[in-house]
């Protein structure tokens, strides 16, 4: 079997669990953080399950369109919320090291041209990966107690930046290789932040 | 060739000279059910310009292109709604709703009207499957939306997600039933499917006494 066709379905196997689980325990606990963690993994789910849906109806991935791009990119804006909750308490400011973290991973995306090749998907992407970095940096700085949490959504942030880079130098796909690695540390890293998000929303 | 403006004004004309005889609330659903009907036709005009914009075949526009063009203006006529006439929190679910009924009711006008409406079994199939689609949209959307436009820079982050789920939504769907057997029918089963749980989660929280504040 191919194993892209593997990992993909892992990914949607995990990142579906884990948001049935983040709805259940929102409810629990009348958790907002816990919803918008909930809606980002169904958001990153539902773009791979199109994606390999697409490979194996079609037999290719999507050339034409963006439906997965935009779904992974909507899973991203609600980990961009998930943090806008976060960090609600706090006065935002100008810091050198989150700033100089969120350029780089701006930069990064632009270069590579990562969901593009459209340069409006390319743009989004880096606003929003850098406006996550940002707001990670920061409340890693401001709050010692949950640096956990920030840390693995910037490990997140690293993995999903690499993936995009692995990939160009890799054409073969039915194989396992670094690729398929370093995806599916991305996919255990963010069913990850559910276990530390609830930990914070109980803690409260 | 099928004239969707001409079954356009056929069924919103009803539904416009409707509001001229109802007062208060009740003019908002034939409203937003026609604003919905509206949107369904742009929608055709931009997912065939896009169509011919990227040579794609009918296939390809819609899984590919459809899914997105639909949901972006779906989205529009609530967010009008919410930012020029503000809205209640509570008052946006019943408005997206009726937007995504409006919808599902001219695509399957059209559908009717194109393919013809000899079999029942099947019209009954696609219709309660395209329903339940745009209706798990709208609630989406609807509830989403209300929940966070409570806070400035969520509004602006959430509501693009929100967004985007319901595309990654409706792309599988659209994905699906352009297939052939078991995927198809998974397709056609899915959202009536996802449609009762939601309908089941809805009666059993009152009484596990759970409740999202």
């Amino acid at each position: 079997m191919n194993f892209e066709l593997i990992d993909n379905l892992f990914q949607v196997a995990a990142l579906g669990c884990a948001a049935a689980a983040a709805v259940l325990l929102a409810l629990r606990h009348k958790s907002r953080p816990l919803l918008m963690l909930a809606l980002a993994y169904a958001c990153f789910a539902m773009g791979t399950l199109y994606f390999v849906l697409h490979l194996a109806i079609i037999g290719d991935i999507p050339r034409v369109f963006y439906v997965s791009e935009v779904s992974w990119l909507a899973s991203y804006l609600c980990f961009l919320s998930l943090q806008i909750l976060r960090t609600e308490t706090l006065r935002l400011r100008m810091r050198p090291l989150p700033a100089a973290g969120a350029a780089l991973t701006a930069a990064l995306v632009l270069h590579f041209r990562m969901l593009g090749p459209s340069i409006l998907m390319s743009l989004l992407f880096a606003l929003t990966l850098g406006a996550i970095v940002y707001l990670s940096a920061f409340h890693w700085q401001r709050c010692p107690a949950q640096r956990r949490t920030d840390g693995l959504l910037l490990g997140c942030i690293a993995l999903q930046l690499l993936l995009f880079i692995v990939s160009i130098f890799f054409s073969d796909f039915t194989r396992f290789n670094l690729y398929f690695a370093v995806d599916i540390a991305l996919t255990l890293s963010l069913a990850a932040l559910l276990p530390l998000t609830l930990r914070e929303v109980t803690d409260r | 060739m099928t004239f969707i403006e001409n079954i356009f004004v056929c069924l919103a004309l009803p539904l416009i000279l409707s509001l001229l005889f109802t007062r208060g609330r009740a003019r908002s659903f034939p409203l937003f059910v026609v604003a919905g009907m509206s949107v369904c036709l742009l929608s055709a005009y931009v997912s065939s310009f896009f169509m011919g914009y990227c040579g794609a075949d009918a296939r390809v526009a819609v899984i590919e292109i459809t899914p997105v063009c639909e949901e972006i203006l779906k989205l529009l006529p609530l967010l009008f709604y919410l930012l020029i006439f503000e809205p209640k929190p509570r008052e946006l679910p019943g408005a997206a709703l009726a937007i995504a009924v409006g919808f599902a009711t001219f695509e399957n006008v059209c559908y009717l009207t194109e393919n013809g409406a000899e079999d029942l079994a099947f019209l009954l199939i696609r219709g309660i499957s395209a329903g339940a689609l745009h209706i798990l949209c709208g609630v989406l959307s609807g509830y989403g939306i209300a929940y966070v436009f409570r806070r400035r820079w969520l509004a602006l982050t959430g509501t693009v997600g929100i967004l985007g789920a319901c595309i990654g939504f409706h792309g599988i769907y659209n994905l699906l039933i352009t297939a052939q057997g078991v995927w198809k029918t998974a397709g056609y089963l899915f959202p009536s499917v996802l449609l009762v749980c939601l309908l089941v989660l809805r009666q059993l929280l009152p009484r596990l006494k759970l409740s999202f504040a």
